[in-house]
């Protein structure tokens, strides 16, 4: 064990190097055997560190973990919808279904080695570039260490498993599945620990202030743990489906024959459903995780926000603005193939104003940095009017009209092969049924959260008691926003299931862009602390619309005539480039954002408790970062082409299991979209 | 075939051009996000299978060019200017904009633009805190909490931020000498005085910080193998570094040292290290020794007390103080015998040769000539790369270093009046001086 380096217990003792060592001993050995040094007595004084080859040893770590990171969503994100296409290809009997779960699998047994590897690299960089810290660590992190890697040898073997039965369990699906969601549980479970390690250096709970350890599980259970498992989750599918996306594409362009054609634009259509659908909730994910941050250490949350770590929050805005505006292009692009589309082409030049009005606003800074003579010209720091779009309560006002915009132009994808809905009447008593059911949940969740606003003591915001009067008007919304949702299901169940829509979707837009909104700023100004919560219901009231109108929407058009099929292969080729920016965008975004929550711990391995010292502990420039996140996405989609590729070149040595032509299978679930 | 070739050399040097982005490497005639941008263009018109791989090149450019910009108008990594060191508002004013982290909740009047915390400049809360900083504490005082000045309202508020909290606002306040912050109590006293010259008057000497405080400062980062004892000799008789630094209530007479007492607790041993083996490495304010030239040709040296744009306030050497130098410059009243106030305008202007980091180079004042034979100047108010901007009386004059022809300035050049040490003693002895000087936390003479 001495290539790891001598323990703090003996900081006189220096050691070179030693690669050679480090490069012999397995990822598990690492895993297993460093616990062994572990001390409990708090922070080592001095830190050993050792360089890369002359390298900066936070720049190759950085590197190293951030490829692996991405390897590791892939990995872990996609098999979360390749169960769920494969178990709605075993519902409807489409074998198309099928096909594209297997196809989504072969990527992921062909990435999982080199995310291994890259774990594999990362474990040995630093332990090796990091002995003392990773000696701390390990003492913190021992036991679920070993849980990790018995975890991992349960993931390889179900995936590999889930991979080669395919066919052997064709005729038990229900045990493939099965398989597929222990491949999902061991999936999530390494995240979940792995996770844990990455948010007690964010936020140490369970250690004392010079930071030996009192309790295991609270290190474990840390502030951030929880919010960044959802938030992390919520990426993980929405990057494994955009990169699937941008496979797809690839392929489509590339394509020779028709059948590849239809195979491919629908499985780029799917990914970008996938990508979607997750980042949806992702902005509020990441809301949940910057408020948990805010309330674990003000001082980390002003650094992200207000500190050194503000301007990455604009380029972010570009990404996610990027994001939606290609995903809308694309479902636009692909209505066009559609017959019955035309109804609702009108609106889209509509849809488009606006998003990027929103888009402009969303990535407003507040303030910009000025000269004292450009200060002089504009009158002041800030612009009169821009300002105001800078604040948060502007911004989470136009992210909430963007994602109800987004969710405007799928709800007109999906019935564009469609006729006229169908009186819900027609649908039988299940679907009064269902329906009722979700909206008495929509209005436990609105209506919970109102109750919460009506009974909250100023106090536990720091707010004197007339303050309260502040909290009235966001929980009064709630409530009529319950009560519309009623409307809505009454003016269905009447058989005016469209109009109910159009309603909803208004009553939302007024109440959680328009009125919170500019709510927003009266309580920046009044009662600050409380604009939180202002975020939180204008996301509910958002979210629980988007989940009502689709659930009317599915059983209006469940039954509905086709206008015509959907010609799946017959897109042009700035659709799939669509899905390609996509993806890279998804690909920087991913790697920005990992840049931002490391970074925000500044010169500290554990933040507050354990300082680095070492020569490269300083916080980059956004030129310097955008150098080496560049770097990062250039090596992984490099890496990711080479691994799909090579999973290709098997692929191509056996025919391809054959397609059913899907009508005859299940011809209702022909022409729709998934 | 030809064809071919044109699309590979195209694309590679589009790639080419990326890397080139990613590296940093230097301007090629033109910025390389031109040289991409072209070259991607190109690519995209004439290698069409490739498109794909095309638009991920021109996303990563795109990505790497606006953190550049972003960084450049951000001011990220520019010149820093003056680095403030002491217990003085300038230090402070560095650590509230800075390492404190002050100024993301904080604003200061239409500086900064943070709101989480209550504006400290002239706003809707009250005065700016130097004034404000007075009723707060009468406000205590009326609360039934002892705090008699406004000095003791500013400590309270930043060592104790929990105690009062104005209305609307959050209990968060961090405590700033713990870490993630981890302010040294010089670094805290020097944030106080920084509030203090917000509108209220500068008293360093009243800022006295909790004991609390200096007890949290964490030990040395390393071990000491010295012998404080033998290091408390040396101090005192050998090297009698005595006179000229006070601990406690002994020696340091006539101020000509700093005040040595807490220097342990404030203090890391690297940087009691340099200070005896290199003194003029980072200069205590109100110690900075300096020999000035005016125009009618006299001389005069002492220490620095205190400067601004178009003045500065010496001390004068003991030898120099009994004599009649005849000075236009103003005279403070009651140590007019040895305080002097020299205006910056009446120091001899010297050639400049260099003009990149003037304010480094101890130059306030400049005089320009540009290349349209107009003059500019005054005092230097910002300075990057290419540009400066000057203070001219009320107004604001920003000037393109390439226009520039000739420029003349006023320069203070500063050092230590404290003697090199680092042949005189021996490594032991160095070791039992630092170790002596770290063991001292704020305790008084024996």
């Amino acid at each position: 064990m001495a290539g790891f380096g001598p323990s703090a217990a003996t900081p006189e003792i220096t050691v070179k190097p030693r690669a050679d060592v480090a490069i012999s001993c397995g990822v598990l050995l690492v895993l297993l055997a460093v616990p062994l040094m572990a001390q409990d007595g708090g922070v080592p004084k001095i830190s050993e560190y050792r360089s890369f080859f002359g390298l900066d040893s936070r720049v190759v770590v950085w590197v190293v973990a951030e490829l692996h990171l991405m390897f590791a969503a892939f990995v872990l994100g996609v098999p979360i919808f390749a169960v769920i296409v494969e178990a709605v290809g075993a519902k409807t009997g489409d074998l198309r279904f099928d096909n594209l779960a297997r196809e989504f699998t072969k990527l992921l047994a062909a990435a999982f080695a080199t995310t291994a590897a890259m774990g594999g690299l990362l474990a040995f960089t630093l332990f090796g570039l990091y002995p003392t810290f990773m000696n701390y660590l390990t003492g913190i992190f021992d036991r679920s260490m070993y849980v990790y890697a018995l975890l991992f040898f349960g993931e390889a073997f179900t995936l590999y498993f889930y991979f080669y039965s395919w066919d052997r369990l064709m005729n038990r699906k229900g045990l493939h599945i099965l398989i597929g969601v222990l491949l999902n549980l061991f999936g999530t479970s390494l995240l979940l620990v792995a996770n844990s390690w990455a948010t007690f250096m964010m936020t140490p709970s369970g250690v004392t202030e010079t930071g030996a350890l009192e309790s295991a599980w609270e290190a474990f259970f840390n502030p951030l743990w929880n919010p960044l498992n959802i938030h992390r989750l919520l990426a993980n599918v929405a990057f494994g489906g955009a990169i699937v996306g941008a496979f797809a594409a690839v392929k489509f362009l590339a394509a020779t024959s028709k059948e590849e054609n239809v195979h491919y634009d629908w499985m780029g259509y799917t990914g970008n459903f996938v990508a979607i659908s997750a980042l949806i909730p992702l902005p509020f994910a990441g809301y949940y995780l910057g408020r948990e941050v805010y309330s674990a250490s003000p001082v980390m949350g002003n650094i992200m926000m207000g500190g050194t770590f503000s301007w990455t929050f604009i380029v972010q805005a570009i990404l996610i603005g990027m994001i939606f505006i290609s995903a809308n292009y694309y479902l636009w692009i692909a209505m066009q193939r559609i017959p019955g589309a035309v109804r609702y082409n009108r609106y889209i030049k509509y849809i488009l104003v606006i998003l990027v009005v929103c888009f402009a606003v969303w990535l407003t800074p507040h303030n910009l940095p000025l000269s004292s003579e450009e200060q002089i010209v504009m009158g002041g720091q800030y612009h009169p009017v821009l300002k105001y779009l800078g604040l948060m309560s502007g911004k989470n006002a136009v992210i909430n009209l963007i994602i109800m915009l987004t969710f405007g132009s799928f709800i007109f994808y999906r019935r564009s092969n469609l006729a006229d809905a169908v009186p819900f009447s027609e649908q039988g008593v299940g679907a009064k049924i269902i329906l009722t059911v979700v909206a008495v949940a929509c209005l436990s969740i609105l209506g919970w959260y109102a109750s919460v606003l009506f009974t909250m003591e100023p106090a536990t915001l720091d707010l004197t008691p007339e303050k309260a009067a502040y909290f009235k008007l966001p929980a009064w919304l709630l409530t009529i926003e319950s009560g519309a949702i009623f409307g809505a299901l009454g003016l269905t169940l009447k058989n005016r299931g469209k109009l109910a829509q159009a309603f909803l979707f208004s009553i939302t837009v007024v109440f959680s862009v328009f009125i919170l909104g500019v709510y927003g700023y009266i309580i920046m100004t009044q009662a600050n602390p409380f604009l939180r919560n202002i975020a939180v219901a204008q996301w509910l009231m958002m979210l629980n619309c988007l989940i009502y109108i689709t659930t009317i929407d599915v059983f209006l058009f469940r039954t509905a005539d086709e206008i015509g099929p959907i010609p799946w292969g017959r897109m042009p080729a700035r659709s799939q480039y669509a899905l390609i920016l996509l993806c890279v965008s998804f690909v920087i975004l991913m790697a920005l954002m990992g840049f931002i929550r490391s970074g925000l711990r500044e010169n500290w391995h554990v933040y507050g408790i354990f300082q680095d010292t070492s020569d490269g502990a300083f916080t980059p420039s956004m030129a310097f970062m955008g150098r080496v996140i560049g770097l990062i996405v250039i090596l992984f989609l490099a890496m990711v082409s080479f691994v799909f590729w090579l999973a290709d070149l098997a692929e191509k040595q056996k025919p391809m299991v054959a397609e059913k032509p899907v009508h005859a299978m299940n011809p209702k679930t022909e022409t729709r979209s998934p | 075939m030809k064809k071919l070739s044109v699309k590979i050399v195209v694309f590679v040097l589009m790639a080419i051009s990326l890397i080139a982005m990613i590296f940093g490497a230097k301007v090629l005639l033109l910025p390389w996000i031109v040289w991409f941008s072209v070259l991607s263009l190109a690519a995209w018109i004439l290698v069409k299978n490739l498109r794909s791989v095309s638009i991920v090149l021109v996303l990563v450019g795109g990505f790497i060019y606006i953190s550049e910009v972003l960084t450049m108008i951000s001011g990220e990594g520019g010149a820093s200017g003056f680095a403030a060191e002491g217990v003085n508002p300038e230090a402070g004013e560095a650590i509230f904009w800075g390492k404190g982290k002050c100024h993301t909740c904080h604003s200061i009047g239409s500086r900064g633009s943070a709101i989480r915390a209550p504006n400290l400049g002239d706003s809707q809360f009250g005065p700016i805190i130097g004034l404000r900083a007075m009723d707060r504490a009468r406000q205590r005082e009326a609360a039934g909490v002892p705090l008699k000045t406004a000095t003791d309202y500013l400590i309270e508020a930043v060592t104790e931020p929990g105690a009062f909290v104005v209305e609307g606002f959050k209990n968060e306040m961090p405590y700033v000498y713990l870490p993630p912050i981890a302010l040294r109590p010089d670094e805290i006293k020097a944030v106080i005085s920084y509030m203090q010259s917000l509108g209220g008057e500068v008293d360093v000497d009243g800022i006295r910080l909790p004991d609390k405080i200096l007890k949290t400062v964490q030990a040395p980062q390393r071990e000491l193998k010295g012998d404080p004892q033998a290091g408390k000799i040396l101090f005192e008789t050998g090297l009698q570094c005595i006179r000229c630094h006070k601990i406690g209530d002994r020696g340091g007479e006539g101020g000509v040292g700093p005040d040595l007492t807490e220097i342990g607790a404030v203090r890391t041993v690297d940087y009691i290290e340099e200070s005896i083996l290199d003194p003029n490495a980072i200069i205590v304010s109100g110690f900075e020794w300096t020999s000035l030239r005016l125009q009618n040709g006299e001389q005069l040296s002492g220490t620095i007390i205190a400067t601004d744009e178009e003045k500065l306030t010496l001390n004068l050497d003991q030898d120099l103080r009994e004599e009649d130098w005849g000075w236009d410059d103003e005279e403070e009243g009651a140590g007019a015998s040895q305080v002097r106030i020299v205006a910056i305008r009446n120091l001899v202007a010297q050639p400049i040769s260099s003009m990149q980091d003037l304010r480094t180079q101890g130059y306030l004042w400049i005089e320009t000539v540009l290349n349209d034979r107009t003059s500019v100047s005054g005092i230097i108010a910002e300075e990057d790369e290419s540009s400066l901007t000057i203070r001219s009386g009320d107004q604001l004059v920003k000037i393109a270093k390439n226009q520039i022809t000739g420029m003349k300035g006023r320069q203070i050049e500063v050092s230590s009046k404290m003697p090199m040490y680092d042949d005189v003693i021996t490594l032991r002895q160095f070791e039992d001086l630092v170790t002596y000087l770290a063991s001292l936390r704020g305790a008084t003479s024996e």
